[in-house]
């Protein structure tokens, strides 16, 4: 549904997108991540057809979207970051003008734009004008301009930007409701909600590619399993992060803090997320250790976006 | 239905919804009123007709103002607000778009220009004039009108393509259209110019002459060409700027 081929992209002689190349397929949601200025809304601006390419080549639905733009714009729903709208119309009577432009059948746009107010939960703000939305109702008509045509493609850059966690859940629902028949490419920098909808990531930084593939085998890949939390009373004078460490799953001990009465909340880095805590309490019980908490948890999207991005920053 | 004419729909409502359209429609038809009346007493006993006074009170005080304004109002603003990017990644073409909101000022002008109309109108009837005369005399006032105002509109309509500013919009569509007011005078003072060519470029003399009902197809040449040719630029800069 959406090709993209060796991306590049100067102003002048700054490199702004270098040789970006991946694909989104029908029914996936995939995650486009990266620091703010790595270049994802350029990208986005080049895939709607409203910047051109320096090099490369992007395709809609198989429309290249250099020479056929119409086919292309037919084939896209769009929603950009600041979603912009004419604030003096009317839901309704919006969404109508924009079916029309689209291309919807003139006989069909009052029950498309019926079915796509329902499906977007916008039905109590039909007729209310769209300067007095709240932000979240906004970005919901966004979506709801976006479907409009029913687009093969969604591209949606920050879609969550500025909502409150409430609004966040109920447009992750919409956003879950349209995964089947669509290609949905989402911009955005709110990870765990990235992490909860999308199928794959393409995470880029200084307009280069930094990693693309499936998100839970990208977690699995990483240098280490997660991290365990525990809790333990120890005697005094014993060197627990060396004990720690000896353990053939622990990577390293991210922290060690110290509470009164001999008690120490510890960190680790495991190895392998789902054996580790096996180990770590026969390593608790040998040393006769009390232990009051122990709890793993697998490495977030945050985790490896923060890997990803700084190794390339160090670089 | 064409999507030139969705959008010309949308523009002119544009104009209605916001307070922009009724604002100028008060002040131009107090102002109107006003000035018509005290020149209306200053040229009384002369042979000037009320529609030439109309006339020149659109073209010298409300043609420049108008325009204008109808220019700060064509993409400054949505490109600010983003609301360009969004109508040109759908199905619309950048002439599709400029054709409808070229249009739709249009339209609002030419509903000020006869609305200016209907006081020489009300006065020409009371007055118990013969109908036939006054609306011969007006169609050359208005027809010349019409299209210098088509061709101004086309210039602020291509400075909106090139500034975002909407300060900067106004102020140089402001300047260029008083330099075509100014470039007869300022042609007049170089002597090399042929006389043909003075005569062509002195827009307020052919103003002059259409409201003495003499119908010269030259001008009307002139502002069309023109309008297309700046309709053309700012088809060009906005795809040009559309892609850089």
């Amino acid at each position: 549904m959406i090709e993209v081929k060796n991306l590049t992209k100067r102003y002048g002689r700054k490199v702004v997108l270098n040789n970006l190349s991946f694909d989104v397929q029908k029914g996936e949601v995939v995650g486009f991540l990266g620091p703010n200025g790595a270049g994802k809304t350029t990208t986005i601006k080049m895939l709607t057809g409203f910047l051109p390419a320096t090099a490369g080549e992007i395709k809609i639905c198989g429309y290249n979207v250099c020479e056929e733009a119409n086919d292309v714009h037919k084939s896209l729903g769009y929603l950009p970051e600041n979603n912009p709208v004419y604030s003096s119309m009317r839901v309704c009577e919006y969404l109508k003008f924009i079916a029309k432009l689209k291309g919807v059948p003139f006989r069909k746009v009052g029950s498309h734009v019926d079915e796509i107010i329902d499906h977007c939960d916008l039905d109590n703000y039909r007729k209310a004008v769209i300067k007095n939305l709240s932000k979240g109702f906004r970005q919901r008509l966004g979506l709801a301009v976006a479907l409009l045509g029913d687009p093969e493609v969604l591209i949606l850059d920050e879609p969550t930007a500025g909502l409150d966690p409430y609004q966040v859940v109920q447009f992750r629902k919409i956003i879950e409701r349209l995964t089947q028949k669509h290609a949905i490419l989402i911009s955005s920098h709110i990870l765990s909600e990235i992490e909860l909808i999308s199928n794959r990531i393409v995470i880029i930084n200084d307009g280069e590619l930094i990693v693309k593939g499936n998100t839970t085998e990208l977690l699995d890949n990483m240098d280490s399993g997660g991290t365990v939390y525990m809790e333990i009373r120890i005697s005094d004078g014993e060197d627990v992060k060396s004990e720690l460490e000896a353990l053939e799953d622990i990577i390293r001990v991210n922290s060690l803090d110290f509470f009164s009465n001999g008690w120490i909340a510890v960190e680790c880095e495991v190895a392998h997320f789902d054996d580790s805590r096996e180990a770590l309490f026969g390593l608790i019980t040998s040393n006769k250790w009390i232990l009051r908490e122990l709890r793993s948890s697998r490495h977030t999207l945050e985790n490896l976006f923060l890997e990803m991005t700084k190794e390339k920053n160090n670089e | 239905m064409s999507k030139t004419f969705l959008i010309f729909r949308r523009e002119v409502g544009v104009y209605f919804y916001s307070t922009l359209a009724f604002s100028i429609f008060c002040v131009f038809l107090a102002s109107t009123g006003f000035l018509f009346l005290q020149m209306v007493q200053a040229e009384m006993g002369t042979r000037v007709t009320l529609s030439t006074i109309m006339f020149k009170l659109l073209f010298y005080c409300w043609l420049p103002i108008i325009v204008t304004f109808l220019s700060m109002q064509f993409f400054s603003d949505e490109r600010k607000s983003g609301q360009l990017e969004l109508i040109l990644t759908l199905p619309v073409t950048v002439s599709q778009l400029i054709a409808a909101k070229f249009a739709a000022a249009l339209w609002f002008l030419l509903l000020i220009i006869l609305t200016a109309v209907s006081y020489v109108c009300f006065v020409e009837i009371t007055a118990g004039g013969n109908i036939a005369g006054i609306i011969t005399n007006l169609m050359g006032g208005i027809l010349f009108i019409f299209f210098f105002g088509m061709f101004v509109l086309s210039i602020g309509m291509f400075v909106s393509t090139c500034t975002p500013n909407q300060l900067v919009c106004a102020t140089l569509t402001f300047v260029f259209i008083f330099a075509f007011y100014f470039l007869g005078y300022v042609i007049d003072l170089i002597p090399k110019i042929p006389t043909w060519v003075k005569e062509f470029l002195n827009i307020p003399i052919f103003m002059n002459n259409f409201c003495d009902g003499v119908i010269d197809s030259r001008p009307l040449v002139f502002c069309f060409t023109g309008t297309i040719l700046f309709l053309f630029y700012s088809i060009r800069v906005l795809e040009v700027s559309k892609h850089r």
